[in-house]
C-alpha cells in the first residue's frame, strides 16, 4: 500500500529507490502475520506483530477472526492478558490428519493487557492449515485493535490492487511442498 | 468502483505507521492572519516527500522550503494575502519507509464565503484600475464600434463627422483592453498594483474567462477602427456588422450574465443586450454632430430605425435580472440588486429623454431648431456614461443566483456487495452537504452498516486522502457536513462501510467534483 506520486517535484534516485523500498509490502507498519507465506495442508504457527498502538495510545486488546480452512486453533496464553476463544460452526467439513472437523475456534480474544506505544509485542496462536485451502489463494485474518482511546480494524480486503490504509494481515498459501 | 465516505478526523493519518499528532495550526482552526510557518507533528520521525498547499481561489502551490527535526516537521509559510480556506496537503516518510499522506484544513481571517467573487479585501487600487479600464473598454466597445457602426450605416455623407472622437474611444478602448488583463490577473492572485509587471500575473489574467473577452475586444475594435477608415461603403458595412456581433461576443464570453443558467437563454440574451446598447449608445455622438450639421435624412432614418433595438434591449435586459436575481427584494438587499435599481432608474430617464426626442423634438424640428435636440441628446449621451460607469461595479458584486445554493451532484458507485448513492450539495461557505444511501446489490439498505466513511484524493493536482466520518440519520442514510473540497477536477472517492467488527465493505471510483470552498 503505497502510492509513488507521479507529480512529486524532483524526482530523484534516492526518492525512487525509496518509492521502490516503499512498494515492497512492508510489514512492519501495521498489525501483521509474521510469516506472511505458508504450505497448505501444515501447521501453521500464526504470530500477529503489533507494532504501534492507536495513534499513541495503548493496545488493550486484539481480536482476530479465524478465515475458513485455518482448523485446531490453540491460543498460547500471554502474562497479563486474558483470552476468550469464540468457537462455531466451520463452513464445511476439514481434514485434520485422520479425524474431520466442522466446528472449532472462529475467533480469539486477547483483552485485559496494556501495552504501550513505545513497546512491540506479538499474539501467538497454532493452527493448521486444511489441505482443501486452495493453494496460489491469500487468505486474511481480519484483526481489531482496540485501545485505551480508539480502535484500528485491520480488515481490508484489497482487491483489483487497490492499496487501502488499514489491510488485514494476509497469509499467501503456496502448495505442499 | 466504490463509493466514498469521507471521515474528518483531524489526527488520524491516511496510511498506518506514522500519526499525525497535531498541527499549527490546528485542524479546522480559524486564525486571523496569516502564519509565518506551518508545523506538523508526528508520533515518531518522518521524512517530508512532498507538501502542498491550495489557496482559498483554487491554486495548488508545491512548498519547497520544508525543515525535519526530530518528530516534527516545518514548512516556511508562502505569502497568504487571500483570506478564506486553506487545505495543506501534507505527504511523510517514516522511520520503516512506509509513506503517511494526509490534509489539513484552516482558515485565515474567515473561512472561505463560496462565493466565486474577488475578496472584498482585495486592493481598492486595483479594483479601482479594474472598474477604470472596463469603463474605458465599454466605452471603446459602445460608443467607439457603435459609432463607426452608424457611420457605415447610416450617414450619408463623407467625411463623418464626429470621426476622430469615435477613433480616439477605439483607440482607448484598445489600450484599456490590453491593460485589463494584468489588472484581472492581479485581482485573481490578490497581489497589489505594484505586480503588475510580472508575466505570471499576466498568464493568470489570460486565463481567465476575461482573457477570452478582451482577445475578442481587442479583435472588435481593430475591425471597428477599419470600417471607419474605409472608404468603400459596402465594405465598410460588412466590417461594421462584423464588429458590433463582436460587441456582443465580447460580453457573453464572460461576466455573471452569461454563466447564469439557463445558459441557452442568457447567452444569447446578454449577445443580443450588448449589441442593441452598441447600436443606441454608439449613435448618440455621431447623431448629435449630424444634427448640428443639418442632415435630415440620417435622423430621420435613424427615428424609422431606433425602437427596435431599444425594445429589444428592454426585452433582453428584463430577461436578464429575472435570471440572476432569485427573488425581487433582492433589488434592494443586496449590492447586486442595487447597482441593478441605480441602472434602472437612470435607463428609465435615458428612455424618457429618447422618446421626448424621438415623438416631440424630432418631429418639430424645422420649427424648433436643433438646438434643443443637440442638448437633449448630449444629456443621453453623459447619462448613458454613467450607466457604464455603474455596471461596471457589477464586476466586484455576486449575483443572487450565485449565493444560493449551487446544484447538487449525483453520485452512483458500485461495487460488488454493496453500492451506495451519494448526493453532493455544495452550500455556501460551508463546503458540500453529502447524503450517503447505503444499499446491497439488490437496493435493499444495509441496516447492518455500524460507520460509514467516506475518503476522497486527488492524485492529479496531488491531494492527499481528505477522510470524513459520516453520521446516520436513518436505517441506511448516512450524512457529512461541511466537506470543504479545494479544487475542482477528477477526484478519487471511496465509501469504507463497517458491516461487522471484521468486515468492511470498500468501494470506490473516479469522480468529478466541484470547488466547494
Amino acid at each position: 500500500m503505497f502510492r509513488c506520486f507521479p507529480g512529486a517535484a524532483g524526482v530523484t534516485v534516492a526518492l525512487a529507490f525509496i518509492c521502490v523500498v516503499g512498494a515492497v509490502p512492508s510489514a512492519s507498519a501495521h498489525v501483521t502475520l509474521e510469516q506472511g507465506q505458508a504450505s497448505v495442508g501444515t501447521s501453521y504457527r500464526a504470530v500477529l506483530r503489533v507494532p504501534h498502538g492507536c495513534d499513541g495510545s495503548p493496545t488493550t486488546a486484539i481480536r482476530v477472526r479465524i478465515p475458513e480452512g485455518v482448523i485446531d486453533v490453540k491460543p498460547m496464553p500471554k502474562p497479563g492478558w486474558t483470552i476468550d476463544l469464540v468457537k462455531g460452526k466451520y463452513g464445511k467439513s476439514h481434514n485434520l490428519f485422520r479425524a474431520q472437523v466442522s466446528e472449532g475456534v472462529t475467533e480469539i480474544d486477547w483483552s485485559g493487557g496494556r501495552l504501550p506505544d513505545d513497546y512491540y509485542d506479538e499474539f501467538v496462536f497454532h493452527s493448521f492449515l486444511a489441505s482443501d485451502l486452495q493453494a496460489g489463494q491469500t487468505i486474511y485474518f481480519p484483526a481489531v485493535q482496540e485501545c485505551e482511546k480508539g480502535v484500528h480494524r485491520w480488515i481490508e480486503i484489497p482487491s483489483e490492487g487497490s492499496e487501502y490504509p488499514e489491510p488485514a494481515p494476509g497469509l499467501k498459501l503456496v502448495p505442499k511442498p | 468502483m466504490a463509493a466514498l465516505i469521507v471521515a474528518f478526523d483531524p489526527m488520524r493519518a491516511a496510511q498506518a505507521h506514522a500519526s499525525l499528532l497535531s498541527t499549527v495550526p490546528a485542524d479546522g482552526a480559524t486564525i486571523p492572519g496569516p502564519p509565518q510557518s506551518l508545523q506538523l507533528t508526528f508520533n515518531e520521525p518522518v521524512s517530508p516527500l512532498v507538501m502542498r498547499l491550495v489557496r482559498p481561489s483554487g491554486q495548488v502551490v508545491t512548498l519547497t522550503n520544508v525543515v525535519a527535526a526530530d518528530m516534527s516537521v516545518t514548512i516556511a509559510a508562502p505569502p497568504m494575502p487571500e483570506q478564506g480556506s486553506y487545505v495543506l496537503s501534507w505527504r511523510v516518510i517514516s522511520a520503516d519507509g512506509h509513506p503517511v499522506g494526509g490534509v489539513v484544513s484552516f482558515a485565515v481571517g474567515h473561512p472561505s464565503t463560496g462565493v466565486r467573487a474577488p475578496a472584498a479585501e482585495g486592493s481598492t487600487a486595483v479594483h479601482l484600475a479594474i472598474w477604470a479600464a472596463q469603463l474605458i473598454l465599454a466605452i471603446g466597445l459602445f460608443i467607439g464600434v457603435g459609432g463607426a457602426a452608424f457611420q457605415a450605416w447610416l450617414a450619408a455623407k463623407r467625411p463623418m463627422p464626429a470621426q476622430r472622437w469615435i477613433d480616439a474611444a477605439m483607440a482607448c478602448g484598445l489600450l484599456a483592453a490590453v491593460v485589463s488583463l494584468p489588472l484581472q490577473g492581479l485581482d485573481a492572485l490578490a497581489q497589489p498594483l505594484r505586480d503588475v509587471w510580472r508575466p505570471a500575473v499576466w498568464a493568470e489574467g489570460f486565463g481567465t474567462s476575461w482573457g477570452t473577452t478582451v482577445l475578442v475586444a481587442i479583435a472588435t475594435l481593430i475591425v471597428g477602427l477599419l470600417a471607419l477608415g474605409l472608404n468603400n461603403r459596402s465594405m465598410a458595412r460588412g466590417l461594421a456588422l462584423v464588429a458590433t456581433a463582436g460587441i456582443g461576443l465580447a460580453f457573453a464570453a464572460s461576466g455573471h450574465a452569461s454563466t447564469t443558467a439557463p445558459r441557452i437563454l442568457s447567452v444569447p440574451a446578454v449577445f443580443l443586450h450588448g449589441v442593441c446598447v452598441a447600436i443606441w449608445v454608439g449613435s448618440l455622438l455621431p447623431l448629435a454632430a449630424i444634427v448640428r450639421g443639418g442632415d435630415r435624412i440620417a435622423l430621420e432614418r435613424f427615428s424609422r430605425l431606433i425602437p427596435v433595438p431599444v425594445l429589444l434591449l428592454i426585452a433582453t435586459g428584463i430577461a436578464l435580472a429575472f435570471l440572476q436575481l432569485d427573488r425581487p427584494d433582492a433589488l434592494w438587499t443586496t449590492s447586486y440588486g442595487l447597482v441593478l435599481s441605480s441602472k434602472l432608474a437612470i435607463v428609465l430617464v435615458l428612455l424618457a429623454l429618447a422618446a421626448l426626442n424621438r415623438y416631440v423634438l424630432v418631429p418639430r424640428l424645422a420649427v424648433a431648431g436643433t438646438r434643443r435636440l443637440v442638448r437633449v441628446i448630449a444629456t443621453e449621451f453623459l447619462l448613458a456614461v454613467v450607466i457604464l460607469g455603474i455596471v461596471g461595479l457589477w464586476r466586484f458584486t455576486p449575483p443572487p443566483r450565485a449565493l444560493a445554493a449551487a446544484e447538487t451532484i449525483y453520485i452512483h458507485l458500485h461495487a460488488e456487495p454493496a453500492m451506495a448513492q451519494i448526493d453532493l450539495t455544495p452550500e455556501r461557505g460551508r463546503g458540500a452537504a453529502v447524503s450517503i444511501l447505503v444499499t446491497d446489490d439488490d437496493f435493499r439498505p444495509i441496516a447492518a452498516a455500524k460507520e460509514v466513511d467516506l475518503v476522497i484524493w486527488n492524485p492529479g493536482a496531488g491531494i492527499e486522502p481528505i477522510r470524513r466520518t459520516a453520521t446516520r440519520e436513518s436505517v441506511s442514510q448516512w450524512r457529512i457536513s461541511g466537506l470543504r473540497i479545494p479544487v475542482a477536477g477528477v477526484w478519487r472517492m471511496r465509501v469504507e462501510i463497517l458491516i461487522n467488527d471484521f468486515e468492511k465493505v470498500m468501494i470506490e471510483d473516479n469522480v468529478e467534483l466541484p470547488r466547494t470552498p
